[in-house]
């Protein structure tokens, strides 16, 4: 089996300022990332492009990964010529979370990865098989644990569960499909009962703006940088002539 | 001020300028300051209620945060050691901004103050119907030296945003060797008419504030009041970190 990118739409908070969207991707031939940059933080934007792009590179998260990734952020700024806000900021840090999947060694599987509240979700004939790291939509309400360019925010990775809490692996037949979005997104999918379907009509970037501008008018969806990735699951030309 | 030595006008200048410091670090990103709160600082004492803030800021009372970043009084630079990330230690120089410096002076026109807050506040809650309702912290040390202020408080908590009223949180700087209190939930246990005088002006706190004074360990209930009697300095900076926590700030 292989992974076709069908949908990838994103409309900010202020669908006028599109310019201050922090969700971010990277899509590869077989690896996909997603991340949302938290709001309060200094340069979440940059911070969540560099590991939604090193994840594609390499998904082997883990203690080293991540302390590159920090470096690489670190390194990259002069922290003596930033003014003294600046300076303070980049102090508190940037944070973001981290979405990843990929089709797994064996062809038949996907594996996903999810550092925060960033939601996978598992479709099949139009009905959720499964979401992940949450199920219910209270679970959005609790303050998630993001990847952090401050070093010692970063601890719980090296925690022996975190690979169990973190990683999930899905059996997918052709004909599915993995939706992953950010929290809004997310939410409003776990939440309420008509939102699978609806967002599954979704065809272009047009079509989910005018959506996220109904749901947020309606008090649906919240309003936050919304995104949505869909995958879709395709067969190999053998299977499908078999 | 219990356990310091350092003077109370001294500690307040600090943690103003520590609170400034931290609002403004939350709205800073890499291209540039957001506007997400206007701030205002009115000083009382000899001389009145007035602007506490100088030079360009000193125009008018409230100013959005970007102002605020671009007109410390000073930036002061101090070194340090930092680790290299290599195993070595560098030399940094980090700046640090100052807006005031201790001030101490007789009277204490409470009245004037509150009033002044209020006339600023009414008009910005008119004009900012959909925000956050404006939060005011206020330090005191003393009685206040030009009446009664309880009635211009309960006014001054009536204005209101859509999203809710005035949050006035009191922080009474007391010179009395008394043990702290924090958020108490009725008068039972403070110490003197002032005390409770300060609490009965206090809002209670909002839900979302208890949650994060819960979660820095402090003991709040739902009834407990925006009131901190005596602090320490610790105290104190926590005290305005929750007092400035907006309910969507991200």
């Amino acid at each position: 089996m292989r992974l076709r990118i069908d949908l990838v739409a994103s409309v900010a908070k202020d669908p006028k300022r599109a310019d201050l969207n922090e969700d971010t991707y990277s899509l590869g031939e077989a690896r996909f990332a997603l991340s949302d940059g938290a709001s309060e933080s200094y340069d979440s934007r940059t911070w969540a492009r560099l590991i939604t792009q090193a994840y594609e590179l390499d998904q082997g998260v883990g203690v080293p990964w991540v302390a590159d990734r920090v470096r690489a952020y670190l390194g990259s700024t002069d922290f003596e010529s930033l003014s003294w806000s600046k300076q303070a900021a980049f102090e508190r840090g940037s944070f973001a979370t981290l979405l990843g999947l990929e089709l797994a060694p064996n062809g038949r599987d996907v594996a996903v990865l999810a550092i925060g509240d960033s939601l996978a979700v598992h479709v099949r004939e139009g009905a959720m098989l499964d979401s992940f790291p949450f199920r219910h939509a209270e679970q959005f309400d609790a303050r998630p644990q993001l990847l952090s360019t401050l070093a010692a925010a970063n601890d719980f990775v090296g925690q022996p569960d975190f690979i169990t809490n973190s990683s999930i692996t899905w059996s997918v037949r052709p004909g599915d499909q993995i939706l992953l979005v950010t929290d809004a997104v997310g939410h409003w999918l776990l939440a309420c009962e008509e939102a699978l379907t609806t967002l599954g009509i979704v065809s272009t970037d047009e079509d989910f703006e005018r959506l996220v501008a109904d749901r947020r008018l309606d008090k649906e969806m919240r309003l936050d940088d919304s995104t949505v990735l869909r995958i879709a699951i395709d067969g190999d030309e053998s299977e499908q002539q078999a | 001020m219990a356990g310091s030595e350092r003077t109370k006008a001294q500690i307040v200048a600090d943690v103003l300028n520590k609170t400034l410091m931290q609002l403004v670090t939350r709205c800073a990103k890499a291209d540039g300051v957001r506007d997400y709160f206007d701030i205002g600082v009115i000083g009382y004492g000899g001389s009145g209620a007035r602007n506490a803030l100088a030079g360009s800021l000193s125009q008018q009372i409230l100013n959005p945060i970007s102002a605020i970043e671009s007109n410390p009084v000073r930036i002061e630079e101090r070194r340090r050691k930092i680790d290299d990330g290599a195993g070595g230690v560098v030399e940094q120089t980090v700046k640090f901004p100052v807006w005031f410096e201790p001030q101490s002076n007789g009277g204490t026109p409470m009245c004037a103050a509150i009033s002044k807050a209020a006339e600023e506040l009414a008009a910005w809650c008119d004009n900012h119907p959909n925000s956050y309702p404006p939060t005011v912290l206020h330090i005191t040390d003393g009685e206040s030296t030009d009446g009664s202020p309880e009635q211009l408080a309960d006014g001054l908590r009536q204005f209101q945003t859509n999203d809710g009223n005035i949050l006035l949180l009191n922080l009474h700087v007391s010179s009395l060797a008394a043990t702290p209190i924090s958020f108490p939930a009725n008068e039972t246990g403070l110490p003197d008419q002032y005390a409770k005088l300060l609490f009965r002006m206090s809002s209670p706190l909002p839900t979302h504030l208890v949650k994060v004074a819960q979660e820095k360990g402090r003991t709040v209930s739902n009834e407990s009041r925006g009131y901190v009697f005596n602090a320490d300095a610790a105290e104190i900076v926590d005290f305005f970190d929750i007092g400035t926590r907006p309910a969507q700030l991200r």
